[in-house]
């Protein structure tokens, strides 16, 4: 029997809640908690996931292995003495978000010159 | 300071609700990310308490609100998908089987119930505990198998059915002695819901012909027990429960339409147990 590994490519584009879970946590592991936070400050409040949004994706994305729980400990951060689970990007999940970060960046590189950026483009002239 | 606002009524309250409308999630999600989803959802609380007092809990309200009903719909979507995955060739012959075992089991139920001999008890225990489960499993596997042929509307109304019908047959056990009151009227209203919602499933059936063979089989199975259920309560309120009229319709219907019906859902059985995934078909 052969086990096909999965390539970055194959989870392209990727929807803006995965995409912007794994732009938080690229700097380090994170809590659920801590991720929305990240996700709302990243995207200046314009992406709001609530738990079900944000634990469904969280569930997908360690199926596809994007993702990996890295252990369960207390956040010294908040005055919580619940434990919490903590997620980190595996090796797929860090190529993943390389790639889709290449293809947002050759799509804005295709809007810059197309001048869509440009004060002119708004009013139309070509 | 934020465990102290922890204990406020108003958070307190609002994850007390939010953890009961965690129910709505497939029940493997709940236990995997449940509690994981309320810390995040009082640790939201708090913020918006902070941030914006009462008026920030009404915001998140209607944020969560909204997560709630999209997520809960992509997870059964999500679990649907998984199991049509998982469901087996062994799975589906086993459904089949059990289509048959609980068509029978509700025919012979039925007859012994209308008939209303020294067998009366054995009747209801065959009725609600032996055809009623494998009715469920059965007809869950006919729309497990079918239901994306038959489209949105025939598989939520079979669903719709397979929930309601049982659940409302079960209660009617609390008032199974008074068939005149409405507990014990449950007993034969239940399982005319989930034939009636069977038979609108037949109906569009007929249409998309989902099945290999047969496809007049899902309405022939499930039109008959409400007709004759429906007739029955009409005449009953005029004439009373236990009159002349009344007994000759169910006279009828239990022995003509109800085995007619029997024969279908047989028929049913039958087809799914036969009707193998193509890349699962066994060789000749």
């Amino acid at each position: 029997m052969t086990q096909t590994l999965q390539t970055p490519e194959e989870f392209l584009p990727l929807t803006p809640a995965v995409f912007n879970i794994l732009l938080a946590l690229a700097d380090g592991e994170k809590h659920g908690y801590g991720i929305m936070l990240e996700v709302e400050a990243n995207t200046k409040g314009q992406v709001l996931m609530g738990p079900g949004t944000l634990y469904g994706s969280i569930k997908r994305m360690l199926q596809a292995d994007l993702i990996e729980e890295s252990d369960e400990r207390i956040d010294p951060e908040m005055d919580d003495p619940r434990r919490r689970s903590y997620y980190r990007l595996t090796d797929l999940g860090r190529r993943t978000l390389r790639m889709e970060a290449e293809r947002l960046v050759s799509q804005v590189q295709i809007a810059k010159t197309k001048n869509i950026l440009a004060t002119d483009f708004l009013r139309g002239v070509p | 300071m934020i465990s102290q606002r922890a204990g406020l009524p108003i958070v307190k309250f609002s994850v007390r609700v939010y953890q009961t409308l965690l129910f709505a999630y497939p029940t493997k999600f709940q236990y995997e990310y449940g509690s994981q989803m309320v810390q995040v959802f009082q640790d939201c609380c708090l913020r918006a308490l902070r941030q914006d007092g009462t008026n920030g809990m009404f915001k998140l309200w209607a944020v969560t609100f909204l997560d709630l009903i999209q997520s809960v719909i992509s997870e059964h979507a999500q679990k649907e998908i998984e199991m049509k995955k998982e469901m087996k060739p062994e799975d589906i012959r086993m459904a089949g089987w059990a289509l048959i075992w609980g068509a029978l089991a509700f025919v012979i139920g039925n007859l012994l119930l209308f008939v209303r001999g020294p067998l009366w008890n054995f009747s209801v225990i065959l009725i609600v505990f032996l055809s009623m489960p494998l009715l469920i499993v059965g007809l869950l596997a006919v729309r497990n198998r079918y239901g994306e042929k038959v489209g949105a509307f025939g598989k939520n109304i079979l669903l719709i059915g397979l929930i309601l019908g049982p659940l409302m047959t079960f209660i009617s056990l609390f008032g199974i002695n008074d068939p005149g009151r409405l507990l014990g009227l449950l007993f034969i209203i239940g399982p005319s819901v989930l034939f009636a919602c069977l038979a609108l499933f037949g109906l569009v059936a007929l249409y998309k012909k989902p099945l290999p063979r047969w496809n007049a089989a899902p309405l022939f199975a499930g039109v008959w027990y409400p007709i004759i259920i429906l007739i029955y309560v009409v005449v009953s309120m005029r004439t009373g429960f236990d009159s002349d009229a009344n007994i000759s319709i169910l006279g009828v219907g239990s022995s003509i339409l109800f085995p007619i019906q029997g024969i279908a859902l047989v028929a049913m059985g039958y087809i799914l147990k036969s009707d193998m995934p193509e890349e699962t078909a066994a060789p000749a």
